[in-house]
């Protein structure tokens, strides 16, 4: 009911008719068809000047970037990372990555008590404004991404898209939007106390950016 | 939507003799709108963002009925529910509805101002629903009973002791005996409190940024990753959002996530950017199995196609507030609505009545900053003007005004006796006792009014009109 009369004051207000072919056929057409709107020219980079943009915007942000040659390279680095005592949640994709970190620092994921570091994939960067691109799906828990204090994330160079618009095309060829999909973009932080920024709001206090050259 | 905005002007004077505020707008000004020039400067491409932006959402205007069938189809398909409020009353019975269908007993909150539109947060406590409010600004004044001052920044009007002072006031009974004033120490202490209530929530509840109709997308943005927390973890979400918070695609809400970070405080991104699209899918190991999205008109489809259309293109950015001469002068609680400065000035009286906000759109030097700065190009000061009349018409400002500006527009298309009286003015005032610095500081009767509150030049030569001609000038 509420529903119909919404729409009959839009229909009223605007002057239209609900079954006009004409307007369904005009929308229809361009949510299939996808059209870009202005892209920044620094959302429209290639090759090195890309994964520098990639690098100088996340580092901006707050985030450390890594360029590792591979996993032992990546591992030697999470490693040097980690506050001694300390410990290391995986999800299951990042454990498939086949890394290889010493048993006794590896720490099961427990939402409730797990919250220290955790090392995830993702689905890919965004050069434009140094974001990487998490997901929910069967190998990764979504909320692992934001309950730790230091997170620790593994990205193939190869994945680092331009901007926005590539991650969506990335998308609808994977099979269309996973129930979350967030672009975080630096650690965790607030301005609300006095306008002064804090990191460490509700999420990760530090995000550790590992890029594996040559890899993907 | 309940406002106090009759009381605009004792609010204003009680604000400007508010040392602590006015402290506070000063760092308001200095970081936002300085960082928003910053951040513009950085992209060359901005103003042609602003076009765009503008113009997809004037495209979805006027296909809004089309775009949210589109929208609800895809959350459905998804698993979702879609639920349609026409006012506040709906809403709020809606969500209460949904919370006491999974027995909930404990419910977070991110930040949205749709739900402070429809005070959302103490019906649902009312009814016996512990509610939280999880983004710090909105945590800190839920804990001291107030209102958001700013629609980004929503405890900007407090200093960090007064935080501390309520930080102890209400964590002392969970164990947190140590009064604390640093800002570090203060946020760590609210992470780690949160922390416990994200984790025992039952319902979360999010507003929306945007909505994408393509694919019955939600999309949420915020610097703490509290709705990122408050989505994901309790097993069920119910978004509560404005109609009009709809755009076609992917590609368009690229757009706007492009310019809303950079018009609020000059970042190009926010840290959180989540794109959320129904409820958990098999073989995910985490996210809510039910899935709500509660879409509010309360008096937006009446606006479509009349004087204040224009105005739904608005995305909360604060860009206005931040730049408004007046809102940086007396904060959002003087305008006594949860939306302040420019846009609310112009939102406010659709939501509530002209009647009870009509010194809103009076409070403006029409100085045209907040169009300047506006991401999406809405003509505020032109808005703001249409309420004028608005009030003018239906004769709700006083009678004396009504009478004053006739008088005036008699006078000013009967030359000859604006200049007579031109003329005798500038004598009478050339020969008042004059004082040692040129101002006149205090005139009797009806020219008080003036003097009340500015020093008036005293003439040193004669009208404008009469130099004009000594000068040689020609009528033209």
């Amino acid at each position: 009911m509420t529903k119909q009369s919404i729409m009959a004051t839009i229909r009223q207000r605007l002057g239209v008719a609900g079954d006009d072919q004409t307007r369904q056929q005009t929308i229809d057409s361009r949510m299939a068809l996808h059209a870009k709107n202005t892209r920044p020219a620094i959302g429209v980079l290639d090759g090195a000047a890309r994964l520098d943009q990639f690098a100088c915007s996340a580092k901006r942000k707050g985030a450390s970037v890594t360029q590792v040659n591979d996993i032992a390279a990546a591992t030697a680095v999470i490693l040097a990372t980690l506050p001694a005592g300390s410990r290391l949640c995986l999800t299951s994709a990042a454990s498939a990555t086949g890394i290889e970190l010493p048993v006794e620092l590896i720490e099961v994921w427990n939402p409730k008590t797990s919250l220290e570091n955790s090392l995830s994939t993702c689905f890919c960067g965004v050069a434009e404004t140094g974001s990487l691109v998490v997901r929910s799906d069967a190998g990764n828990s979504i909320t692992q991404n934001f309950l730790a204090d230091r997170h620790f994330v593994l990205l193939p160079e190869l994945d680092i898209l331009d901007s926005m618009e590539s991650v969506w095309s990335r998308v609808r060829e994977q099979g269309g939007m996973p129930r979350d999909l967030t672009l975080v973009s630096g650690p965790s932080s607030t301005g609300d106390i006095e306008m002064r920024m804090e990191t460490g709001a509700h999420g990760p206090r530090e995000l550790h950016i590992l890029i594996l050259g040559g890899y993907g | 939507m309940d406002v106090t905005s009759q009381n605009f002007i004792p609010l204003t004077e009680a604000a400007l003799d508010d040392d602590n505020l006015q402290e506070a707008l000063k760092q308001l000004s200095g970081r936002l709108a300085a960082g928003r020039t910053a951040g513009v400067a950085e992209l060359p491409e901005f103003d042609q963002l602003r076009v765009d932006a503008r113009d997809i959402k004037n495209h979805v205007l006027q296909h809004l009925d089309l775009y949210l069938d589109a929208f609800a189809r895809q959350v459905e398909r998804q698993g979702g529910t879609v639920h349609w409020a026409s006012d506040e009353d709906e809403a709020r019975q809606i969500v209460l509805d949904l919370c006491q269908s999974v027995n909930a007993k404990r419910v977070t909150k991110s930040k949205s101002m749709v739900t402070e539109e429809i005070n959302l947060v103490p019906f649902l406590e009312s009814h016996g629903l512990e509610t939280v409010e999880t983004d710090l600004g909105e945590y800190i004044i839920q804990l001291r009973g107030e209102k958001p001052s700013h629609i980004v920044a929503p405890a900007v009007h407090l200093s960090k002791e007064q935080v501390s002072e309520t930080f102890f006031e209400h964590h002392r009974k969970l164990g947190y005996n140590e009064k604390i004033t640093d800002r570090g120490a203060l946020v760590a202490e609210a992470r780690q409190v949160l922390r416990a209530k994200f984790l025992a929530a039952d319902v979360g509840i999010s507003g929306a940024n945007f909505l994408v109709a393509e694919t019955g997308t939600i999309v949420l943005v915020t610097n703490e990753g509290n709705a990122e927390l408050t989505t994901a973890l309790p097993n069920t979400h119910i978004v509560v959002t404005g109609i009009e918070k709809i755009v076609p695609t992917l590609e368009d809400v690229s757009t706007f996530v492009r310019i809303l970070a950079r018009s609020a405080l000059g970042a190009d991104i926010s840290a959180y950017t989540s794109f959320i699209t129904g409820p958990k899918r098999a073989g995910d190991p985490d996210g809510p199995e039910n899935f709500h999205v509660v879409l509010l008109d309360n008096g937006r489809s009446e606006m479509l196609g009349g004087d204040f259309q224009d105005m739904l293109r608005c995305i909360r950015c604060s860009a206005c507030l931040n730049h408004c001469p007046v809102y940086l002068s007396v904060g959002g609680h003087a305008y006594g609505s949860v939306y302040p400065g420019p846009m609310g000035a112009v939102l406010t009286p659709q939501l509530a009545t002209l009647d009870a906000s009509k010194h809103l759109a009076n409070a403006s030097s029409l100085c045209g900053r907040c169009e300047a700065v506006c991401p999406v190009m809405i003509p505020l000061p032109q808005l703001l003007r249409q309420w004028r009349n608005k009030e003018s018409e239906q004769k709700l400002n006083p009678m004396g005004m009504r009478w004053g500006l006739k008088l005036w527009a008699w006078l000013g298309r009967h030359h000859t006796v604006y200049s007579l009286l031109a003329v005798a003015a500038n004598q009478v005032l050339k020969r008042w006792p004059r004082q040692a610095n040129g101002f006149i500081h205090k005139l009797p009767a009806l020219a008080g009014a003036w003097t009340q509150h500015r020093n008036l030049r005293q003439p040193e030569q004669g009208t404008f009109s009469q130099q004009y001609r000594k000068a040689g000038g020609r009528r033209v």
